[in-house]
């Protein structure tokens, strides 16, 4: 019989608001320890939390692009454990009406087939602190910075079936986040956790025991933990074994997951009303002003983007992942450059660069002023591909524009057919021996008299013209 | 209701923190009793009563700017507690506690 793989994933969003969900501490990371969390953060007598109404419309904003329900009396509730970077020794969350009811994302896979997939809810809660275990001889350290900052949390239904799709989730929804501005999502500061429930059953079989992999914060290691996940439970169940519930951590070093507790059942939780907190009454005005206003959408974007630009399903994906790539193509072919040509250059050079410099998309060296011309001067013919490669570099260390490091460096593109004419029957004269081979069938050596023209014009020769005008030289 | 057992109170004592009790037999029966108590409360009749999340329920939660408010007040906290070190709270190691619930 053959396997099936079911994965739910949770994924903590932490919304970008000034303030923090409850008080009015700020939410700026990485500043000093304990130097942002107030009174009411570490839940001190007497305080009472008011509702951040930023946090609230963001919630909304969200479920309204994901075709949700929005709850109209939503409420907020207690949940009840003991930790020590959790102060007031509960986490004011929801329960019992979350402020997102349902609600789904399509998704697109590699085979370029496409799935929805169902979200069952997403909810308003604030984040515990921080434990900082190293530093501290035989004690645990507390950092109560970002204990209350807000969270969105996400729960998928349990609909995927592999872990590509689960990435292929992740990212769909890391793109609308940003491009909804309710959270920078930055994997590597937490902005946007991922924990992933994981069970496996025969094909048509109730669904297996699950586990909870936490706080899984990259792509990369979702897949990766997904995979391991997944193999483990199969050859434990096929080894008359048993998977038990319980919560594992991924460690990205070993690439397996190990167990980290055993998941007390959820009543354990001992979820009750908050009394501080009355229910939050959404009318449908509140509703439709935030519907009205939200930003056209990665997948309203891509399909806008492939249909007039004629570009791949694949071009107009990677060009509509970030709100800023979008902008960056659109900003680009608005000076007139052919999309195919900047859709390349965007994919392939720049994100190649940005990756490499482990930089964010809208910190780009050059911006789309800059590039703009460099791509003008590859379609004018002024220069060839390979040199705007070259010329991109020097853009991307320095400031100059692409005419200005054409000029010093005399990159211009030699287009004269005379002068290539004359290059080409040098480089015949000075090798006879290969000329002759050419001729007598060794048709590959066309490619060693095109490096030859190449070395002596420094690679500036225009390559069209170049294998035009050789092939005529040659076969003459 | 069925009279709550002492290995369910030893369970509540563990989640709710509290250190192991003395008498456990003679805590059982106090927490039956109070659990009785209930009892009496549940037999009130609340047909046609809608249920209430917040004693306000009509009322709607007022909402805040975002706007930060808040000074550093950490200095004047941290000396709320016993140990402190380079600004952070120190507790005893948390790292071995398997009992940690977030989330």
């Amino acid at each position: 019989m053959t396997w099936e793989t079911v994965i739910g994933l949770e994924v903590h969003v932490q919304l970008a608001t000034a303030s923090k969900l409850f008080s009015g501490a700020s939410t700026t990371f990485g500043q000093a320890p304990n130097s942002q969390a107030c009174a009411i953060d570490l839940g001190l007598p007497g305080v009472l939390p008011v509702l951040n109404r930023k946090a609230v419309d963001m919630a909304i904003r969200f479920g309204t692009a994901i075709g949700a329900d929005i709850t109209q009396k939503t409420l907020f509730a207690r949940k009840n454990y003991f930790y020590p970077d959790l102060p007031k020794g509960y986490q004011i969350s929801q329960h019992h009406g979350p402020i997102v009811d349902g609600g789904s994302l399509d998704i697109e896979l590699k085979d370029g087939s496409s799935k929805t997939i169902a979200i069952e809810r997403a909810h308003l809660e604030e984040d515990a602190g921080k434990s900082l275990h190293d530093d501290f001889q035989g004690q645990t350290g507390i950092d109560l910075n970002r204990a209350g900052v807000p969270l969105l949390e996400i729960v998928s239904s349990p609909s995927m079936g592999s872990s590509e799709e689960a990435v292929a989730y992740l990212k769909t929804l890391h793109s609308l986040v940003r491009c909804l501005g309710i959270s920078d999502a930055n994997m590597q500061e937490g902005s946007f956790r991922c924990d992933c429930n994981v069970s496996v059953r025969h094909q048509g079989q109730p669904l297996g025991t699950r586990t909870e992999t936490k706080n899984v914060n990259s792509f990369k290691f979702v897949e990766k933990a997904i995979q391991y996940e997944v193999q483990r439970q199969i050859t434990l169940i096929e080894s008359g074994g048993k998977v038990d519930q319980e919560t594992r951590l991924f460690d990205p070093s070993t690439g397996e997951t190990r167990v980290m507790r055993s998941k007390e059942d959820a009543n354990d939780y001992r979820y009750f009303p908050c009394p501080d907190l009355l229910p939050v009454h959404i009318d449908d005005g509140y509703i439709e002003d935030i519907r009205a206003n939200l930003p056209e959408l990665p997948w309203q974007t891509r399909d806008r983007l492939q249909k007039a630009h004629q570009l791949s399903r694949y071009d107009a994906t990677v060009l509509t992942s970030q709100t800023a790539i979008g902008q960056y193509f659109e900003a680009i072919i608005g000076y007139g450059v052919t999309p195919k040509l900047a859709a390349n250059w965007i994919t392939g050079e720049l994100m190649g660069m940005l990756n490499k410099n482990n930089l964010e998309f809208q910190d780009t060296p050059i911006d789309a002023k800059r590039f703009a011309p460099l791509l003008q001067r590859i379609e004018d013919g002024t220069i060839s591909g390979k040199i705007a490669k070259n010329i991109f570099e020097t853009m991307w260390n320095g400031t100059d524009t692409v005419d200005v490091i054409i000029e010093a460096k005399g990159l211009k593109q030699i287009s004269d057919e005379d002068a290539i004419k004359a290059i080409i029957q040098q480089v015949l004269d000075e090798n006879s021996g290969q000329l002759e081979q050419y001729r007598s069938g060794k048709d590959k050596l066309f490619g060693f008299f095109i490096g030859q023209v190449m070395k002596l014009t420094q690679g500036k020769a225009n390559p069209q013209q170049l294998n035009g005008l050789l092939k005529k030289a040659l076969d003459t | 209701m069925s009279e709550l057992k002492q290995t369910e109170l030893k369970k509540i004592a563990h989640l709710a923190r509290l250190h192991p009790m003395q008498d456990v037999a003679k805590q059982c029966k106090d927490f039956n009793n109070l659990l009785h108590l209930f009892e009496e409360i549940s037999a009130v009749d609340i047909e046609g009563i809608e249920p209430l999340a917040h004693p306000l329920d009509n009322m709607t939660q007022p909402l805040r700017d975002d706007k930060v408010i808040e000074e550093d007040q950490s200095k004047l906290f941290l000396t709320l507690t016993s140990a402190t070190e380079a600004g952070v709270y120190l507790v005893p190691a948390a790292i071995a506690d398997n009992n940690k619930i977030n989330g």
